[in-house]
């Protein structure tokens, strides 16, 4: 059985620590009405109601991916989940679960299996589109989704999906926290926190409530399955819709950083109640031209105020920057030693977040662009630049000395600034049936640059018959 | 014992010059001289005689062999060595690894850690039951048994008996001799010359153990009467343990020593009559007067506590020598050369000169503090010096002479003493030597050689207590700079000094120390030398890869097909190696030292020389940042802090295409991450160091980039909590640029010193800030 590929996130203690404190995050709080005495809950019952509304709309996601890991471009098998959400099928699914497919099969509820396509991805927030290959005129039931932000805690809700290529399980919850925020993966959006045990397999399945309407995307879970984190509905709405229109969801970048003024969980407290820290401002960014510097308050962003008391409360203000124009200014007024300040930022296109692959396949190694968002160590030291994504075991470069991580600075003594150059030089090399099987490779490695001879007389690849063939020829 | 097959193995060697041969006719024409050859020596006269003189030669031997076999026998020991004891039977060989040349006449063999030898041995009083053997007795202490066994297998038992004063011969008593045979009818008086011997010899052959007897002539004049062993020719073939007869097998004389004769290797044979009134020293009286003569000599010696500090943070332990090998306190035993000042004879290590704490002396009741003055260039042993100002009338009461008589003759027997750690305490043994020649060794300096292998400490002295001389290990400077060694190692020479040869020495120490083994500070303990180069190994691969992109280069032939070389990597700023125009893509060659005449060949082991390994990590999540181990620990870093600041050298490297000379003259490198000034924050629980020139390069950080790095971060302390792990670099506090620790330590302990404080710091880590803020108390 092939398990899915949801996110297994190790638990940090900074997610412990960080409390979902009720009468610290601003926001609001409902608290139910109390139950009329007598008047009782049937629990079953409304897990029927809810299931029978959206068990229908439920999907196997089996996308077959490209992975290029491993020193060489292989297929995998995953197993995920996703849910329909119009009636022509269109399937919300977890980026991780779609990205880098080269063919996604989805089993329907009725025990057929389609053929979907890859709409768009955002792998900012993890939520993919896909769209069932059906007949136009064929009709699905839907889910919907609620307002994530009427979400309290200790309401149930349910996690469907296929853990570990369960199909159609169901697993009961409450909701353990509305508002979680997660270091590292909380970009753009707070997560809903669950006990109903997510594992392997789920990710791309929804989160319903008792009412049969999705409040989040399970995406995330713990090594035992019991805790697990959903993308909150009103993030998947705004980026589905985004990836409807555009098939991708377009961003602004300021190079800006930010950190709360209370941090609980490093003991940092800033005094003030409003406006967000500027933690960095990344060299020749927009922020830097525009005059940000590390330390000043943010207290308006074009004219909104823009609070950052908490880490919960960074999400939402980076979504904010991320919506800017990037046609025009907009005004920012700080505040740097006490004293107001007013800039005007221009942010750039966010672009790309993650790195092309290339398999090298006579090599026997793979490499991956670089990308500022995804390979920030590697960015600090090559900002247009290749590396040694994987080395293949037993293989040629792992022969010669290359190791994963391993910047790739030139090539046959040419420069390589992108993955396109790469490509022709690999090409090009191949090709010149005169020259020897030998190429110099100038890495860097570990901050430090070393030549390596990449020799590739060996083709692994070849069987013996071929093998024979060519001597022959 | 296996039973004596009596062989006669007679060998008649050739040259016989007595003229019997047919002369050449005068006239030098080649036709005559042919015929001549062809005329064979005529006459059955000659025949004849030749016969006569060969039957008499055989009747002779076998006489020899006959008598031999009554009085040979062989002595056998066994004993058991302790732990690192260091009795060893034999000379301890010459430099060229030639020991001594027993041949079949002695074995020896291990077996679990006892050892057994057996030697050739001749019955010499039977009377008194005394046989005598060559020298190598083992100290009584270590022996188990000693038996002997006569030619033809019986078995009696032995004592130790005593030894000879001039001669290296061992007497050993049995009360339980088998059979009565008279003394040998040695040959008395004056010897005329002759021209053939015989030598028996009880040698162990296919059948067993048998006699065998050699005829052996030297054309020439042979032994002289003499009543010393130093006869003017030698027969060549002559071993240990053989009885020699003359001509008409009358037995002249019995081979002890081991000095062979240089240009002919052969040895003397003492004469019988000599042997039976040579002095001897009776084992009984030697033991006797043990206790005593310890007394006396054990005044010379004195304990001497070391207390090495604990290694810091990325330093090795260290491995010591003897009984405790972890342990931080070490005892060693050394020699008063004045009222103030021990010599111990142990060659220390740099790392462990540096790493001593505390020096303190066991004076009579008191426990002294001395102070570590310098280490020798030329030999192992270093110097300490009584240290506490306040005692103005302390002094050592006996102090070694530093002149005295000259070493014995060789085969003298001298007296030796040592003290030594052993199971935890003070062991003082009183023991004899010899001396069993002289050899070559290091920089073709002639040694004295002993005939047992003297531990490293070990006074000589003449039996009348005088000290001749002292065993330190050697040094080989020259070599140890090349090779890296000076090392605390079990595999030195040690090697008799004259005290006369140390006299200069010690009178004035200071000339002869050597420079670079002195304690210092920990800071400057890690200083290197550098040329300001990282680079990687060459490999065959890359040398001929070198050759293809310059078209036909010098790189493979230069660095001999990738054997040795360092292909520069990077070039620091402001180095040498800058200023001198090295580039990346230069692959250094050798170093050839001013002076010297042998280039050092550049050839790192294992396969990256120079540079960090793992110095920033890959992970992915907040922290993982690592330290590179120990700092500058590269091949070419150690070899150019050996050869020292200050030395002159030229370098040869390949640039391009061209062979190139550069001279330099070493310098300091500047401080580098292991020897950064740093500064432990204790209330914040951070240790920070100085942004130094190898931390810029590796993060490529600007030369005006201000801030000092965390090198470590204390458990569940402010700095933790507050994520400030090691690799970061802390860049202001408080608005205010770090530029060294200094600046950190002033704002850090202004802030802590007050009732509250708070401090701001701006943090960076791969090119990214964030701020914390930490209050204290």
């Amino acid at each position: 059985m092939r398990y899915g590929a949801a996110w297994l996130v190790v638990l940090t203690a900074a997610l412990a620590a960080g409390g979902c404190t009720d009468s610290l995050v601003k926001m609001e709080v409902k608290v139910s009405p109390p139950q009329a005495a007598g008047h009782e809950v049937d629990i079953q019952a409304m897990i029927a109601r809810a299931k029978a509304k959206v068990f229908p709309t439920l999907v196997y996601v089996k996308p077959i991916q490209e992975d290029y890991s491993a020193g060489k471009k292989r297929r995998v098998v995953l197993g995920g989940s996703g849910i329909i959400i119009s009636a022509d099928g269109y399937v919300v699914t977890n980026n991780h679960v779609a990205e880098k497919a080269v063919e996604i099969h989805c089993v329907l509820f009725d025990d057929t299996m389609v053929e979907a396509t890859v709409i768009g991805t955002d792998k900012d927030t993890d939520l993919a589109l896909l769209k069932l290959k059906v007949d136009p005129q064929r009709q699905f039931a839907f889910a919907t989704l609620a307002d994530s932000d009427k979400v309290e805690e200790g309401q149930f809700c349910m996690a469907l999906g296929a853990p570990w290529g369960l199909k159609r399980s169901i697993s009961l919850g409450v909701v353990s926290c509305a508002q979680r925020f997660l270091e590292g993966e909380s970009e753009y959006s707070l997560w809903l926190q669950t006990d109903a045990a997510i594992n392997p397999g789920n990710s791309g399945g929804p989160l319903v409530d008792t009412n049969g309407e999705v409040i989040g995307i399970n995406t995330l879970g713990t090594f035992n399955g019991s805790t697990g984190f959903s993308i909150p509905s009103n993030t998947v709405r705004y980026v589905i819709a985004q990836l409807q229109a555009h098939k991708e969801v377009r961003r602004s970048w300021t190079g800006v950083r930010l950190q709360p003024l209370r941090d609980f969980d490093r003991d940092s407290f800033f005094e003030g109640e409003r406006g967000v820290l500027v933690a960095s401002v990344d060299p020749g960014s927009p922020a830097e031209q525009a005059g940000l510097e590390v330390g000043d308050l943010i207290l308006t962003v074009g004219g909104e105020a823009v609070d950052g008391l908490y880490n919960e409360n960074l999400p939402k203000i980076r979504a904010i920057l991320g919506r800017l124009p990037t046609s025009q200014p907009t005004a920012f007024q700080l505040q740097r030693g006490g004293r107001p300040v007013a800039v005007n930022l221009t942010p750039r296109e966010k672009g790309v977040v993650e790195g092309q692959d290339l398999d090298l396949k006579r090599w026997n190694l793979t490499v991956k662009a670089i990308n500022e968002y995804n390979d920030p160590e590697m960015y600090y030291y090559d900002k247009e630049g290749v590396y040694v994504q994987g080395v293949q075991y037993p293989g040629n470069a792992q022969e010669c000395g290359f190791h994963g991580n391993d910047i790739i600075l030139k090539v046959d003594g040419k420069e390589v600034k992108s993955l396109k150059d790469v490509k022709e030089l690999y090409d090009a090399i191949l090709k010149d049936s005169g020259r020897k099987k030998r190429v110099p490779v100038e890495v860097l490695r570990n901050g430090m640059p070393q030549l390596l001879v990449l020799d590739y007389a060996r083709d692994y690849d070849q069987t013996p018959q071929q093998k024979a063939e060519t001597t022959k020829e | 014992m296996s039973r004596t097959a009596i062989l006669l193995v007679v060998v008649i060697l050739t040259a016989l010059t007595t003229g019997t041969w047919a002369q050449a006719p005068a006239s030098g024409s080649a036709a005559a001289a042919a015929t001549s050859v062809a005329a064979v020596p005529s006459g059955a006269a000659a025949t004849a005689a030749r016969a006569e003189h060969r039957n008499h030669k055989l009747e002779m031997a076998k006489k020899a062999q006959t008598t031999a076999a009554e009085y040979l026998v062989r002595v056998a020991t066994r004993w058991q060595k302790d732990q690192g004891e260091y009795p060893t039977i034999g000379s301890s060989g010459d430099e060229t690894g030639n020991t001594d040349e027993s041949g079949a006449n002695s074995m020896e063999s291990s077996v679990d850690g006892k050892r057994s030898t057996e030697k050739p041995a001749l019955l010499l009083d039977p009377a008194a039951g005394l046989v005598l053997a060559p020298d190598g007795a083992v100290e009584p202490r270590f022996i188990e048994f000693i038996k002997g066994f006569t030619a033809d297998g019986k078995e009696f038992p032995l004592k130790l008996f005593g030894f000879y004063l001039n001669t290296g011969g061992t007497l050993y008593q049995t009360d339980k001799w088998p059979g009565t045979p008279a003394p040998l009818p040695w040959v008395e008086g004056k010897v005329e010359p002759f021209s053939e011997a015989f030598e028996t010899s009880l040698t162990r052959g296919r059948l067993g153990w048998e006699v065998s007897v050699e005829g052996a002539s030297s054309g020439g004049e042979l032994i002289q009467a003499s009543d010393r062993p130093m006869p003017e020719e030698l027969l060549t073939s002559f071993n240990r343990g053989n009885l020699i007869f003359d001509e008409s097998a009358r037995p002249l004389g019995f081979i002890l020593e081991d000095y062979p004769n240089s240009v002919t290797g052969g040895r003397f044979p003492w004469r019988g009559t000599d042997l039976a009134t040579a002095p001897v020293v009776k084992m009984a009286d030697f033991e006797k007067a043990k206790p005593e003569r310890i007394d006396r000599l054990g005044k010379y010696v004195y304990e001497i506590k070391i207390v090495y500090r604990q290694p810091e943070e990325g330093e090795e332990n260290l491995q010591f020598e003897g009984d405790d090998r972890t342990s931080l306190t070490q005892y060693y035993y050394g020699y008063a050369v004045s009222p103030t000042q021990i010599l111990v004879p142990v060659k220390l290590g740099k790392v462990f000169i540096q790493r001593i704490k505390q020096i303190t002396v066991q004076v009579g009741e008191r426990e002294v503090r001395f102070a570590f003055r310098g280490a020798y260039l030329n030999f192992g042993g270093f110097l300490i010096e009584f240290h506490d100002n306040q005692d103005r009338g302390f002094g050592l009461p006996q102090v070694l002479p530093l002149e005295g008589p000259a070493l014995p003759e060789v085969n003298r027997a001298m007296l030796t003493y040592v003290a030594e750690r052993k199971f935890g305490r003070r062991r003082d043994t009183v023991w004899y030597n010899r001396l069993a020649g002289y050899s070559k060794g290091y920089n073709d300096r002639l040694w004295p050689r002993p005939l047992n292998d003297m531990a490293r400490g070990t006074l000589a002295l003449t039996f009348d207590e005088k000290p001749l001389g002292l065993c330190l290990p050697e040094r080989q400077p020259e070599r140890e700079k090349k090779d890296g060694e000076g090392r605390y190692g079990a595999n030195e020479t040690v090697r008799l000094y004259r005290l006369s040869e140390l006299a200069a020495a010690l009178k004035n120490p200071q000339e002869h120390f050597d420079p670079t083994l002195k304690p210092a500070s920990e800071q400057e303990e890690k200083r290197t030398v550098w040329l300001g180069v990282e680079y990687q190994a060459m490999s065959p691969e890359l040398a001929a890869m070198l050759d293809d992109l310059a078209g036909g280069g010098q790189a493979q032939k230069l660095s001999r097909n990738g054997e040795l070389g360092l292909r520069v990597t990077w070039v620091h700023k402001h180095s040498p190696a800058e200023k001198a125009g090295l580039a990346s893509g230069d692959v250094l060659l050798e170093i050839r030292e001013e002076g010297k005449d042998e280039p050092i060949e550049l050839r790192p082991r294992g396969e990256d020389g120079g540079g960090y390994s793992g110095y920033v990590s890959r992970s992915r999540s907040r922290g993982g940042y690592y330290q590179g181990q120990g700092g500058r620990a590269g091949y070419l870093t150690g070899l150019l802090t050996r050869l020292g600041a200050g030395t002159k050298i030229t370098l040869v490297y390949l640039h391009g295409q061209e062979k190139v000379s550069q001279p330099f003259t070493l310098e300091w490198a500047p401080y580098d991450n292991a020897s950064a000034n740093k500064f432990k924050d204790e209330k914040t629980g951070v240790t920070v160091k100085d942004l130094t020139y190898d931390v810029r390069a590796l993060l490529r950080l600007a030369d005006d980039q201000p801030g000092v790095i965390v090198s470590k971060t204390e458990d569940g302390q402010k700095a933790a909590v507050a994520d400030i792990s090691q690799g970061v670099i802390i860049t202001e506090i408080n608005g205010k640029p770090l530029k060294n620790v200094e600046d950190y330590e002033q704002a850090m302990t202004a802030i802590q010193q007050g009732k509250t404080g708070t401090a701001v710091m701006k943090l960076l880590w791969m090119g990214k800030n964030r701020m914390v803020k930490i209050e204290f108390p």
